[in-house]
């Protein structure tokens, strides 16, 4: 009887957990398919006009193109960079390891404000004349997404017995670089792809660095929230929801992907 | 003819010899042990012969070869570890194909070879499998069908046996041996254990700080210790200086003496004893193991403390702490060292 109760205080605490994190996400939902909802207590109707123009915006689509392919060309260039980094120093240059970590905390470390006065003063004269593209926001994200990669390659590493499994698959005739895509690369696929997606997630969310160094020249979906704050809150809460949505969305399919 | 020579080899880390000027001789089809205590340099110079770990000096020679700098792709060696090193993400059967796939030989050929060395290793029926879904002695088996599969000129196994417990261990011994012997491959095996050492091996190579202290048959290793160390560390020797000797004997002795403990006879009476026999000599028990077949007594005979082991033949011949009893040494057992 007892664990019965307890069973349901636990259930109820949770659920209590869930609505509350639920309310603003629910409020935005409701507030975007609303007409109207300003001078009396209840709305006066519901509608999709706000998602309908949101949606043939071209400006908002542009963006949203901006955002995906460079978030996306983000984390193939991140991948492609900082996965055989990553396996070169904990393999053959384990000493370096600690200096990696400490780069690693870099991004955290400097508040982006901080670092992209710093970005914009190299970057904005000859010969590396980048700001405004958005080649600045590739480098500058890939400088984001490092600490999660690594972390996640790095912990997959160490839960491996890579040097046993390397002394056997050259053993075996395999070269250094077979071994790692044959064996090492299966085996951290996971974690790899769990890192991604997190640094998917946070590089769409991504404003300061947007913002600051490409702006209104290579407009993303969170500067162009930020341009439509003067346009009905009504619209911009069809913007959430959308945005929202499309990371669930591209979140929940690349999961069943990696299963 | 894969006879494997070793000669001169010196390995050095930055701050410490691990061994120097190591030579042996190691021939055609024989199952060589190098044994020895953590740290003595026997792993460190079997990763030189699989080319896992460079050498600084000497020369490594297998069959006509010279392989001392051959990348270990190129060697011909197949290695057994101790943590089994099985590939996580394939199968039982693509861990052991992985060899011949990298070799590029046709499907059809590969699934006769996997199938066969599987049979051999007894788990055709796990070929599905993943590691992380067998026990340590079966994960063991594949490693062991993993490396003989490539058909290598040389086996080497580091403590293949350490991490499983003992009844899968010893079933696994023999049929590492059984393999060995059918294959007839020349076969290096390092380990700590003394009893495996001496089970297993056609020969053995017994290392201390980086130096090979003795190199003989199981039999001989066992029976005629050249050091101290090799006494002390193949069995529970008594190792008496002179002056203990001299206390035992009560006559002269110069330098060390080594008994082995089932060389120590307790006397009784309706026995006749020829003259390999010492003197009696009455002893006090005091203190006694039963290890299952064999009784080890520690017994106290003119001062001089020395083990004992008997058969555990009867029940009435244990003797408690305390009794008295009279010893029989077989002199003709004792090492002068």
């Amino acid at each position: 009887m007892s664990t019965k109760r307890a069973m349901a205080y636990h259930y109820s605490v949770t659920c209590f957990i869930y609505f509350l994190l639920l309310i603003p996400l629910l409020a935005t939902l409701v507030y975007s398919l609303c007409d109207q909802w300003g001078a009396t207590i209840l709305p006066s109707g519901f509608t999709f006009k706000w998602y309908i123009q949101l949606w043939t915006d071209p400006r908002f689509l542009t963006a949203l193109y901006h955002s995906m392919t460079l978030a996306v060309g983000t984390l193939i260039l991140s991948a492609v960079l900082i996965v055989p980094c990553v396996f070169v120093v904990f393999y053959y240059y384990p000493k370096l390891d600690t200096g990696l970590n400490i780069l690693t905390l870099l991004p955290f470390a400097i508040p982006p404000v901080v670092s992209s006065v710093g970005l914009l003063q190299l970057y904005s004269d000859y010969p590396l004349l980048l700001t405004g593209t958005p080649w600045i926001l590739v480098g500058c994200y890939v400088g984001i997404a490092l600490p999660f990669i690594y972390r996640a390659v790095n912990n997959n590493l160490r839960a491996l017995n890579v040097h046993d499994l390397m002394d056997a698959a050259r053993l075996l005739g395999a070269s250094s670089t077979q071994a790692f895509f044959k064996l090492i690369l299966p085996n951290i696929r996971k974690g790899l792809m769990a890192s991604l997606f997190l640094s998917f997630s946070f590089l769409i969310g991504e404003f300061v660095f947007a913002n600051l160094l490409a702006g209104a020249n290579f407009e993303t979906l969170q500067v162009y929230l930020y341009n439509m704050q003067q346009n009905s809150s009504h619209f911009t809460s069809a913007l959430v929801i959308s945005y929202f949505s499309i990371t669930l969305i591209l979140t929940l399919l690349a999961t069943r992907f990696n299963r | 003819m894969n006879s494997v020579a070793i000669s001169h080899l010196t390995k050095r880390f930055t701050e410490k010899t691990v061994f120097s000027d190591i030579n042996l001789t190691i021939q055609d089809g024989e199952f060589f042990t190098l044994l020895g205590p953590s740290g003595c340099g026997k792993s460190t110079l079997l990763r030189c012969l699989a080319g896992l770990t460079q050498v600084d000096n000497g020369t490594i020679q297998l069959g006509e070869r010279d392989i001392t700098h051959l990348a270990p792709q190129k060697r011909d060696i197949g290695m057994v570890f101790q943590s089994y090193a099985l590939f996580p993400n394939l199968t039982v059967r693509e861990n052991v194909a992985f060899g011949l796939r990298i070799q590029k030989l046709d499907t059809k050929q590969i699934k006769q070879r996997v199938d066969d060395i599987l049979a051999l290793v007894e788990l055709g029926e796990f070929a599905e499998r993943y590691p992380h879904s067998l026990s340590g002695g079966q994960r063991q088996r594949v490693a062991l069908a993993r490396s003989l599969v490539v058909r290598p000129k040389m086996l080497l196994l580091d403590e293949p046996l350490s991490a499983l417990d003992a009844r899968i261990r010893k079933h696994l011994r023999q049929q590492i041996c059984a393999i060995q012997r059918e294959l007839k491959l020349t076969t290096v095996f390092v380990t700590h254990d003394q009893e495996e050492a001496l089970t297993m091996s056609d020969r053995i190579a017994l290392m201390n700080e980086g130096k090979i202290i003795q190199c003989d048959s199981p039999e001989k290793l066992y029976i005629e210790p050249s050091s101290d160390f090799t006494a002390r560390f193949m069995g529970q020797y008594n190792l008496l200086d002179a002056d203990q000797a001299q206390q035992l004997f009560k006559e002269a002795y110069q330098g060390s003496l080594a008994i082995r403990p089932e060389s120590i006879y307790v006397f009784e009476d309706n026995r006749q004893y020829d003259e390999r026999f010492s003197e009696k000599i009455a002893a006090t028990v005091k203190s006694h193991q039963l290890l299952g077949s064999i009784i080890r007594y520690q017994l106290i005979a003119n001062n001089v403390e020395l083990t004992v082991d008997l058969l555990n033949r009867r029940a009435e011949r244990l003797f408690d702490v305390g009794s008295e009893l009279s010893i029989l040494i077989d002199k003709s057992a004792m090492r002068h060292l």
